[in-house]
């Protein structure tokens, strides 16, 4: 865990935002939880970053964030990334809180686009950044039109959309964004996170809030929630395997990316979460890439 | 009023508010679960410390606020348009955040916002002041932010208020979101959440 001072003679409001915006990003949050999966648009602020580099995120994290949290931020799984780590910095610097890469130590997380291997527990609060909130966008790009799917729980086109891959492709190729029903009622994008996250978020004991800063939505997914992968019958929702474990750690049950070694095709497979992995590596974990360089 | 009348706010508005609000979050997100108070701001009577908790850190400009006749009074009023600046509405169908004691639910749960179909979020939250949380009878709660049931009894409901609160429920995705605020802790029961009457 580390801490940093604010530099002084340059002073924020505590974690940036001023008081009135976090008011009302609080209250759209509390509508968020109050109706899970269902978009609440808010009054979106430019932030000191350019869109795309988690603005919506770091306005819940900000509304959301007390002086005691620590805070972890991952972006793919990994805490030592360039948006992990330019987010981690800019709470350190305009909240002054504390911050770590240790997923049990964390009551605050902030993710691009995974869900950390370690079970989350009652006391955290998963906040995801999310590029594109509507599942419907790329099906219909009127919001009039898709607000009113949602409202009359008008879903079919979804399921046409996953029934097109299977006519095409032999089985559901969404691999990530991948559509999830919220308790039993409103369809939800759970952010470009792979398919392999999705069985995680179903009754999860942490609150997941997600945040879309361009498009100034908010919505969430309270504890214990049902959160429901679409699919058919004789397609069951399948999530990702890999055929061999993590390279380092050895871990066959994690979401593992593939890194290309040289120009000759060489390749290895290591986990994505690097907290899951250095853990794993510490209580003496080994994979098949480390033995071989023994 | 003279300005010397008026009762301190939070003492540190920034932190308290922040606190206050992670509680109100984790009340919310975890349907009957009594939640202690962080911060205790000077409570005008006959609010109360949760009531008042609520007010400082949810209310603004923006949030038109209704009080019952009951909770109404011009230093009421003066304190929370001093610290919050929320406008006082007389109507209570057009309030944003309505206060009132919890024997009024039935009748103000009538005709309190409820959102659209379109947006839901355009709904009114109640916050009902009780006396406290019993230990017996009360309702039964199932639904999202609960594991298996939560069991919650705020002092003071009556039979048609708790019939009020199921008829919220079957509105789901609209209706009210209802703030029970007593005098050192506060509980939700959000739309969301379903509801099962025990016998006291």
């Amino acid at each position: 865990m580390t801490t940093e001072t604010q530099d002084e003679g340059l002073e924020y409001n505590f974690a940036y935002l001023d008081e009135q915006t976090k008011r009302m990003i609080r209250r759209a949050l509390l509508k968020a939880v109050a109706v899970p999966g269902y978009q609440v648009p808010f009054a979106g602020r430019e932030m000191p970053m350019p869109y795309g580099w988690g603005t919506g995120g770091i306005q819940v994290t900000a509304s959301i964030l007390e002086s005691e949290d620590v805070l972890k931020v991952i972006d793919q799984g990994a805490d030592d990334t360039t948006n992990a780590v330019s987010i981690r910095k800019f709470f350190q610097r305009v909240a002054g809180i504390a911050t770590t890469e240790k997923t049990e130590e964390a009551t605050l997380i902030q993710t691009r686009h995974r869900i950390p291997e370690t079970p989350l527990s009652e006391g955290q609060i998963l906040v995801y950044q999310v590029p594109i909130p509507e599942p419907l966008r790329f099906l219909e790009p009127r919001e009039t039109e898709t607000r009113k799917m949602h409202a009359l729980e008008e879903y079919g086109l979804m399921h046409v959309k996953l029934y097109e891959d299977i006519a095409r492709h032999g089985h559901i190729a969404t691999t990530y964004a991948y559509p999830v029903k919220v308790n039993d009622r409103y369809i939800m994008d759970p952010s470009p996170t792979p398919k392999f996250d999705n069985p995680k978020m179903n009754r999860c004991a942490a609150l997941q809030l997600f945040g879309a800063g361009r498009e100034k939505r908010i919505y969430a997914v309270p504890p214990y929630t049902d959160v429901v992968s679409l699919d058919f019958e004789d397609h069951p929702f399948e999530i990702q395997g890999w055929d061999q474990p993590c390279s380092i750690c050895g871990d066959s049950t994690s979401f593992l990316d593939e890194v290309i070694m040289d120009d000759q095709g060489t390749r290895m497979f290591v986990c994505s979460d690097t907290d899951h992995c250095a853990s794993r590596q510490a209580q003496g974990y080994q994979g098949p890439g480390q033995e071989a360089a023994e | 009023m003279a300005i010397t009348d008026l009762t301190p706010g939070f003492s540190d508005p920034v932190r308290d508010a922040a606190v206050s609000f992670r509680i109100i979050l984790d009340a919310m997100a975890r349907p009957g679960e009594v939640k202690s108070l962080p911060v205790v701001a000077p409570v005008p009577a006959p609010l109360n410390a949760a009531a008042v908790c609520v007010a400082l850190s949810l209310l603004d400009s923006d949030t038109p606020y209704w009080l019952a006749p009951d909770l109404r009074n011009d230093r009421i009023i003066g304190h929370l348009s001093f610290h919050t600046g929320a406008p006082f509405e007389p109507d209570y169908k057009k309030a944003q955040f309505a206060f009132f004691p919890v024997e009024d639910l039935a009748t103000v749960m009538q005709d309190l916002s409820i959102g659209t179909d379109e947006y839901p979020d355009r709904s009114a939250t109640a916050v009902a002041l009780v006396a406290g949380f019993g230990a017996t009878g009360g309702v039964r709660l199932t639904g999202p932010g609960i594991e298996t049931a939560n069991d919650l009894s705020p002092v003071g409901v009556t039979p048609a208020g708790w019939k009020a609160l199921e008829r919220n429920s079957i509105l789901f995705p609209l209706g009210v979101d209802i703030l029970f605020a007593g005098p050192e802790s506060l509980a939700a029961i959000p739309r969301s959440t379903r509801l099962t009457e025990l016998e006291a």
